[in-house]
């Protein structure tokens, strides 16, 4: 579950309880991704949307995949 | 003040028929103990009623707790809905799945402010929670007619800045427990029992007419510094509800260095939000619709009342000090004009 907080947003994984603070890039991603995009649809998506080094903008959604994969909240396949 | 409630409650302090009507929190409490609170009779059904449970259910359900736990409290969600919680040596609650019903049982003779301090601090928080609100761990002065809570864990010395500023001559609201109501664009804050929980050192300085203070459990008693539960007299707490202007966001004393200046930030609203859920009563209640629920509230909070961090120096001759910058605070413009 996301929440818009301000120009950030929450998410709240209800079944470990654990909220995770995301910025308007994050949030958009895990919208994209939530909405049945792959981790390369949503990195596409997002870099057409956002005036953003291609690179920096990879490693971004590799750190923001692996801390969702951590909490438990995407399996990498 | 020195009653003792004894394990076969006696006359004296229960009435079975009628019982003794509080408002605290906000909400009509029908007792079956006679509380050191107020008694306000009062019509019909209260929100909440304090009676003694069966101890044959009460049996049945201390006869499957774990033996190997540690906690001197112990609690626990019952398959019904129901929520058990344990104070080893002294007493047991139920608290029934809508809130409504709190069923104590008396495993000694106990001190009456010992057995009310939890059943109408942490067990009835579960009971708030389970009545669909979302308490807050703040101890909460009224300053200039508005309410100005401290936003903290239990070990934050809440308690102790709220002595100074009742030394001061401000009002509590309340110690530990905070229920807010929403109204159109601001929110009202409820009273509490007129009590401070807090270290003899602390209330030698603050509330040195209060007396010696009230042991609450026997860790406590064997502890190096106990916690002592105080009496507030009538002028030295508020029993109306009152409009909440601001509340400050206690840094946690380990995260504030003996030499560092007080300080008092803005906090994101992401910051603003997680603190708020962070010290909303109580953890333990984490069923999602619950969950749902709170992280809304908090949206709705943290939108309409000005939320600060506090940080400060654990050192007792600078909270007047801290108690000053607050004051100085609360005249910004971005606080709260009700």
């Amino acid at each position: 579950m996301v929440r818009k907080v301000g120009e950030e947003s929450v998410l709240l994984d209800l079944k470990t309880e654990r909220y995770l603070g995301l910025d308007d890039v994050s949030a958009r991603f895990w919208d994209l991704l939530t909405s049945g995009g792959s981790i390369q649809l949503a990195y596409e998506t997002l870099l057409n949307e956002f005036e953003v080094d291609p690179e920096r903008l990879r490693k971004d959604v590799d750190d923001f995949v692996q801390e969702l994969s951590e909490l438990g909240l995407v399996e990498q396949s | 003040m020195s009653f003792v409630l004894p394990v076969e409650s006696a006359a004296e302090w229960t009435n079975c028929s009628t019982g003794f009507d509080y408002s605290l929190y906000g909400l009509r409490i029908r007792s079956n103990v006679r509380l050191t609170l107020d008694d306000i009779p009062m019509e019909g059904n209260a929100d909440v009623e304090l009676r003694p449970g069966d101890p044959e259910r009460f049996d049945a359900v201390a006869s499957k707790i774990p033996p190997q736990h540690s906690d001197w409290i112990y609690q626990q969600q019952l398959s019904d809905d129901w929520t058990y919680l344990r104070y080893e040596g002294l007493f047991e609650f139920l608290v029934a799945p809508l809130g409504n019903i709190i069923l104590y049982r008396l495993i000694s003779s106990v001190h009456l402010e010992s057995f009310q301090t939890y059943a109408l601090g942490r067990v009835f928080s579960f009971a708030l929670v389970k009545m669909g609100f979302e308490p807050l761990h703040a101890a909460t002065l009224v300053i200039e007619g508005r309410a100005v809570a401290f936003l903290g864990a239990s070990t934050f010395g809440k308690s102790s800045l709220a002595a100074c500023f009742v030394a001061a001559g401000n009002q509590l609201l309340t110690d530990d427990t905070l229920r807010l109501e929403e109204r159109d664009d601001h929110y009202v804050a409820f009273p509490g029992p007129p009590r401070l929980r807090l270290l003899p050192k602390i209330a030698r300085l603050y509330l040195p007419n209060a007396g010696s203070g009230i042991v609450m459990n026997p860790h406590e008693k064997d502890a190096k510094a106990p916690k002592l539960v105080f009496c507030l007299s009538p002028s030295q707490s508020f029993n109306e509800p009152v409009p909440l202007a601001a509340i400050y966001v206690v840094a946690a004393p380990r995260k504030v260095h003996r030499k560092q200046k007080i300080s008092i930030t803005p906090l994101s609203q992401l910051h603003a939000l997680m603190n708020v859920i962070s010290f909303t009563h109580n953890d333990e209640l984490t069923n999602p619709n619950r969950l749902t629920r709170q992280l809304d509230a908090a949206r709705r909070l943290i939108s309409k009342v000005t939320i600060r961090s506090l940080a400060y120096p654990r050192v007792l001759a600078s909270l007047d000090d801290v108690r000053n910058a607050v004051l100085s605070d609360l005249k910004e413009p971005y606080v709260n004009i009700i």
